[in-house]
């Protein structure tokens, strides 16, 4: 046996007796809901109270590539057709306001505010991305899930400074995600399913609820398309943005 | 007639877009403002918007967009002219039609990545916050104090090209085959040259002058020489968007070409300083002149705020103003010295004197520029604040000098958003240059300077769906621009909704 042969056999026996790490079980995940090149989608959007009924229902168009870029666009009701916005990186946001026929750029640091008053910051809609700004552990693991603890890196602007997210061991798809501000839990966001299309997992229904407001937005996604060649049809630029909503 | 052009200009649009079998999305808009004076109880403001907005998607690059608006102005008709006008209900509640904005898009017109957009249409440059110098395609509307950033859609053809391989970078030209013109407040024209005698009044003891004028106005001709051609140069170089632009148009606010003033002044010899003067009859007459305008802007999001800077340079053809002056002039008490022997005759005699004027008020280019920063901060406060050089309304010259104005906008949400408080003042100080110069700054600062402050209430229970109660004060003196506004304090009501 070789040096080559007795490393490969000590990792193996090391990922059989310790199992994947934090960052190994994280980088799955992601994988796992990112690993198309692009995705378009229609969205319900549902808005309540936690303790109370629905307030409003919208219907919004999204458009995603990698990590970063996307564009989010209100189809209804009339009263925010049309609003949008386009993400190009993490720091590089726009909003298309029709009323003004105004794309404005916006603040870095509105994106861990709420989106057009959902329970989602514009840092969160359409996008499943920690491992740019968390370190991350399991804390737990049994037969089918793993819970890992995901720890703000020191230079990191995320907004939360814990989540602990339940992972489910036969595909690596997400559960639930509780979300904290030191030791207070402000965000919960679960799951209610999910969907293999064509090669890729998609989460077709997601609920977050905001802890502090009592308030909660669902979202159903429905006619999600992928890989389709959204950069090369300048998907996530300011002109894209102006464009109506079909 | 107004209300059949309406009604046939939205089955023209539901039967075209059934024609091209497109899909037809329709929305009204409505906004009702009710703007009470806090000095007299009166009504400033009480209007009503309904707006219908129809957009039809004929493909996915080509739409149809169209809007429609009627609009209801309660300001109450106080002189009822004939009996007859009780029976008429557009006398007390009139209403007006217009077509907003109605235009094609077509994207990829003729050439990838060029878009064409051609009809009556907004057409918004600038990345400042409302204050925009660069904005010249379409005219102001100042009808609404609290709403100074409004503009009136034009009709133009608008192309846009966008370069390949580079992302939102490009050029844009704009032609519109008239310059529009701006709706404003003409009283404020008036208080200006009333101002304006009575500074100049010298040697008079005495002034009679009220702030009633006679005007009229000369229109730009109706020909194509009168349009605007503008042009843009836009892209994004180092997290910075930049553009770059040229516009050739008439300026939407006229200026005032020739004065008319009829004095009759008495001069008592025996009493110099009990001159009197009244200002008989006073005339004036507006008009439109051309001018070329270099813009430029930037924007940049720096991670702790977003910053913008946003100026124009104008080189305007050069306008004079003229005035003429005829003066009845009765003196008493005339004193003629004969040498020898001293004695006086006294006398009362009468004549006429007339005096015309010719000024050159706008030559040389002048500087507007805006600089301003927003940032959000934990639990919905959002703070933004931008310092300008030189309003809408102001040219560069004497009368209609650039100031300076300092606005802060401060905004905190409660309860989801859904309520909004909102503090905004704005200062403007005439010349803050000058004002560092003078011995005594604080009251040259006092004395020169406006301020207006409002405070809003902002309640949202549903996202489009605004109530706005609000309360807003204007003081000032000397001649800031914004002391013009002061009879505008006043308590507000507004109520906007889409569906």
């Amino acid at each position: 046996m070789n040096r080559l042969n007795l490393l490969i056999l000590l990792t193996l026996l090391w990922a059989t007796a310790f199992g994947l790490s934090g960052q190994e079980v994280l980088d799955k995940v992601e994988a796992s809901l990112t690993g198309y090149s692009d995705q378009s989608a229609t969205a319900e959007v549902t808005l309540g109270k936690i303790d109370g009924g629905v307030e409003e229902t919208r219907i919004m168009k999204l458009w995603s590539a990698g990590k970063n870029r996307r564009v989010v666009k209100f189809a209804s009701p009339p009263n925010v057709r049309d609003i949008g916005i386009l993400v190009k990186s993490s720091d590089e946001m726009y909003i298309y306001l029709p009323a003004y026929k105004k794309v404005r750029r916006i603040q870095g640091s509105m994106k861990d505010q709420n989106f057009q008053g959902t329970d989602f910051s514009y840092r969160e809609i359409g996008s499943f991305e920690y491992s740019d700004n968390y370190d991350s552990r399991v804390v737990k693991e049994d037969e089918k899930n793993i819970t890992l603890e995901l720890s703000k890196k020191p230079n990191s602007d995320a907004f939360y400074t814990r989540i602990i997210m339940y992972v489910d061991k036969e595909n690596y798809l997400p559960l639930k995600l509780e979300m904290y501000v030191k030791e207070e839990a402000r965000k919960v966001l679960t799951i209610l399913q999910r969907e293999k299309k064509e090669k890729y997992w998609i989460l077709t229904h997601i609920r977050m609820e905001d802890l502090l407001k009592k308030h909660y937005t669902e979202i159903k996604m429905k006619d999600v398309i992928f890989d389709t060649g959204l950069e090369k049809k300048g998907v996530f630029s300011e002109r894209f943005l102006e464009q109506p909503v079909k | 007639m107004l209300r059949r052009y309406f009604f046939s200009f939205i089955l023209i649009i539901f039967a075209l877009s059934a024609i091209f079998a497109g899909e037809v999305s329709t929305g009204l808009e409505l906004n009702s403002f009710l703007g009470l004076s806090l000095t007299n109880a009166d009504f400033i403001y009480n209007k009503t918007d309904l707006n219908l907005k129809v957009k039809s998607i004929l493909s996915e690059e080509i739409f149809l967009y169209g809007c429609l608006g009627t609009s209801y102005t309660g300001i109450f008709q106080e002189n009822i002219s004939t009996k007859n006008n009780l029976e008429n209900a557009s006398f007390f509640y009139p209403v007006e039609f217009s077509v907003d904005e109605a235009y094609i898009s077509i994207k990829n017109f003729l050439l990838s990545g060029l878009d064409l957009q051609a009809g009556k249409q907004r057409i918004s440059w600038g990345k400042a916050d409302k204050i925009n110098p660069t904005d010249v395609l379409n005219p102001v509307d100042l009808s609404m104090i609290t709403d100074l950033a409004k503009k009136i859609p034009t009709l133009a053809l608008n192309l846009k090209y966008y370069f390949p391989g580079l992302e939102d970078t490009g050029i844009q030209v704009v032609a519109q085959p008239y310059s529009g013109q701006s709706v404003l407040p003409v009283t404020f024209v008036e208080k200006r040259l009333t101002d304006k005698i009575k500074k100049n009044a010298t040697n008079v003891s005495a002034l009679e002058i009220d702030e009633n004028w006679n005007g009229s106005v000369i229109t730009p001709a109706y020909n194509i020489t009168n349009g605007l051609i503008g042009g843009k140069i836009f892209g994004k170089i180092y997290g910075f968007d930049l553009s770059l632009s040229a516009t050739r148009r008439i300026n939407d606010i006229p200026y005032v070409k020739e004065i008319y003033l009829s004095n009759e002044v008495t001069i008592d010899y025996s009493h110099l300083d009990k001159t009197n003067a009244v200002v008989k009859d006073k005339y004036y007459l507006l008009d439109y002149h051309k001018e070329t305008i270099i813009g430029f802007d930037m924007a940049k999001d720096w991670g702790i705020f977003l910053s913008w800077i946003e100026l124009s340079v104008t080189f305007p053809d050069e306008t004079k103003t003229k005035t003429y002056t005829f003066s009845s002039n009765i003196i008493n008490n005339l004193s003629i010295p004969i040498p020898v022997p001293p004695y006086i005759i006294t006398t009362n005699i009468s004549t006429n004197t007339s005096l015309t004027e010719e000024k050159t008020i706008l030559k040389d280019p002048y500087v507007k520029f805006v600089a301003g920063v927003d940032k959000n901060f934990d639990g919905g406060w959002y703070i933004n604040f931008q310092y300008a050089h030189g309003l809408f309304m102001e040219r560069g010259y004497e009368d209609e000098r650039l100031q300076d104005y300092f606005v802060l906008n401060l905004e905190k949400t409660f309860f989801d958003d859904k309520l909004k408080f909102r503090l905004y003042g704005i200062a403007d100080v005439d010349n803050i240059v000058e004002r560092f110069k003078d011995s005594d700054i604080t009251k040259s600062f006092m004395d020169n300077s406006a301020f207006m402050g409002a405070f809003e209430v902002c309640y949202s229970p549903l996202m489009g769906v605004n109530l706005k109660l609000g309360v807003m004060g204007i003081d000032g003196n000397g001649e800031a621009t914004l002391a013009m506004y002061k009879d505008y304090d006043m308590v507000y009501l507004e109520f906007s909704t889409s569906f």
